[in-house]
């Protein structure tokens, strides 16, 4: 990419230099959900229409943009920027979870939706996060995990089919 | 160096450039390793991402000269239900000792197989305590630093279950004393229990402060992050 930009596209080059530069001097965190933002706050906290009695936990911004994306979720966010990793030195106060706990005492949430991956360490974080909000006598809950929608039973691995069928639901 | 299908569970997995993943390995015959597995995370293969996951019973093999090896193959070797709240935190705790405790490449065989053991505990058993403190024992053991729980070291004989005792590194439990104060004191009586294997109410409580005590000499000054889990 920068030989092609060096030879051909010096202006092009140039645009994004700027805007790399914008972005790296003018994103920072949203003092509510820790999103990225240029702001003081992000677009989805600022959104009055959204519903601010439920919380959704996150891993990563990517997360948020997928949830966004799938347009089933209008409530509030909250992002961890990463999980807890006791190996790597990553402790529950340097994914935030001091801040979420004050928001969830203060901005009278009703449900917290754990959605931290299915990864050791994202369950890890999100029992963590069910004792440290216990507590606080409010509903939570954990996104399901199963079988991808339009799979076959066949080719999904053994763990994800096992916690399909421990959190199978009745139908009738 | 090139080693076939050696068996080895995952202590941790972290993320590697855009695709590939760094596994520390815990192997019986060459102890902790690390390992890139490339490609790990590319599109294709993010199913078998999930066997690559802390706790995860792998079949490896790798080559390499470096500390850093690369993985050739790798196949799980059976499934196992995830660990769950709690005793997923146990799990952690025991990775984040072998990891800090265990350089690479200093094979524990036996040490391997209490490990296999613990986290088949972890699974099905109601009663951790005991296994963990037995577990912790043994990784001392192995390091070199094994407690004689049931030896009074000052006066070479069995311990008096009447009495009061401290462990003092590289030397073994001494009576408590006042130049000992600030050390935990564990009863007689619980040392015999332990090294009995017999854990009543009080054992547990002793086993804790004094293994505590004794891995904290080992990890030197950096606590274990994991301890911050236990609320």
């Amino acid at each position: 990419m920068a030989l092609h930009l060096l030879e051909r596209d010096r202006e092009g080059g140039l645009n994004l230099a700027k805007a790399l530069d914008r972005a790296m001097e003018g994103v920072s965190h949203c003092a509510r959900c820790r999103n990225f933002t240029e702001e003081e706050l992000c677009g989805i906290c600022l959104d009055e229409r959204r519903d601010l009695t439920q919380i959704c936990v996150v891993e990563t911004p990517a997360d948020v943009a997928a949830v966004e994306h799938s347009g089933s979720y209008r409530g509030q966010y909250f992002v961890l920027m990463g999980h807890l990793s006791p190996i790597d030195g990553i402790g529950p106060e340097d994914i935030g979870l001091d801040v979420l706990q004050q928001r969830v005492r203060e901005e009278g949430i009703g449900e917290v939706i754990l959605a931290t991956n299915p990864t050791v360490e994202g369950e890890a974080t999100a029992y963590y996060l069910t004792e440290m909000l216990n507590a606080e006598g409010i509903s939570m809950s954990r996104i399901a995990h199963g079988v991808p929608l339009g799979g076959e039973l066949e080719f999904v691995d053994g763990n994800t089919l096992a916690h399909a069928f421990s959190g199978r639901r009745p139908v009738a | 160096m090139r080693v076939d299908t050696q068996p080895a569970y995952v202590l941790h997995s972290r993320n590697y450039r855009d695709s590939s993943l760094i596994l520390e390995l815990w192997t019986p015959e060459y102890g902790r390793m690390a390992a890139v597995a490339r490609g790990a995370r590319s599109p294709g293969r993010r199913a078998a991402q999930v066997y690559l996951q802390a706790f995860a019973p792998l079949l490896v093999s790798w080559t390499g000269r470096s500390s850093l090896k690369t993985l050739t193959g790798r196949e799980a070797r059976g499934q196992r239900p995830p660990l769950k709240g709690e005793r997923l935190f146990s799990g952690l705790y025991i990775n984040e000792l072998l990891v800090r405790l265990f350089p690479h490449e200093d094979p524990h065989p036996e040490l391997y197989g209490r490990y296999e053991a613990l986290l088949d505990y972890l699974r099905g058993s109601d009663d951790l305590e005991p296994a963990l403190r037995e577990f912790e024992l043994q990784l001392l053991d192995e390091m070199g630093y094994g407690i004689q729980l049931a030896h009074d070291a000052e006066r070479d004989e069995l311990v008096d279950s009447e009495i009061f005792y401290c462990y003092i590194p590289e030397l073994g439990m001494v009576r408590s004393c006042e130049r000992y104060r600030q050390l935990p004191k564990i009863r007689g009586s619980s040392l015999l229990a332990m090294s009995a294997g017999v854990y009543d109410q009080e054992t547990r409580q002793s086993a804790k402060l004094l293994l505590r005590q004794a891995l904290s000499v080992q990890l030197g000054d950096k606590p274990l992050n994991s301890r911050n889990l236990f609320t």
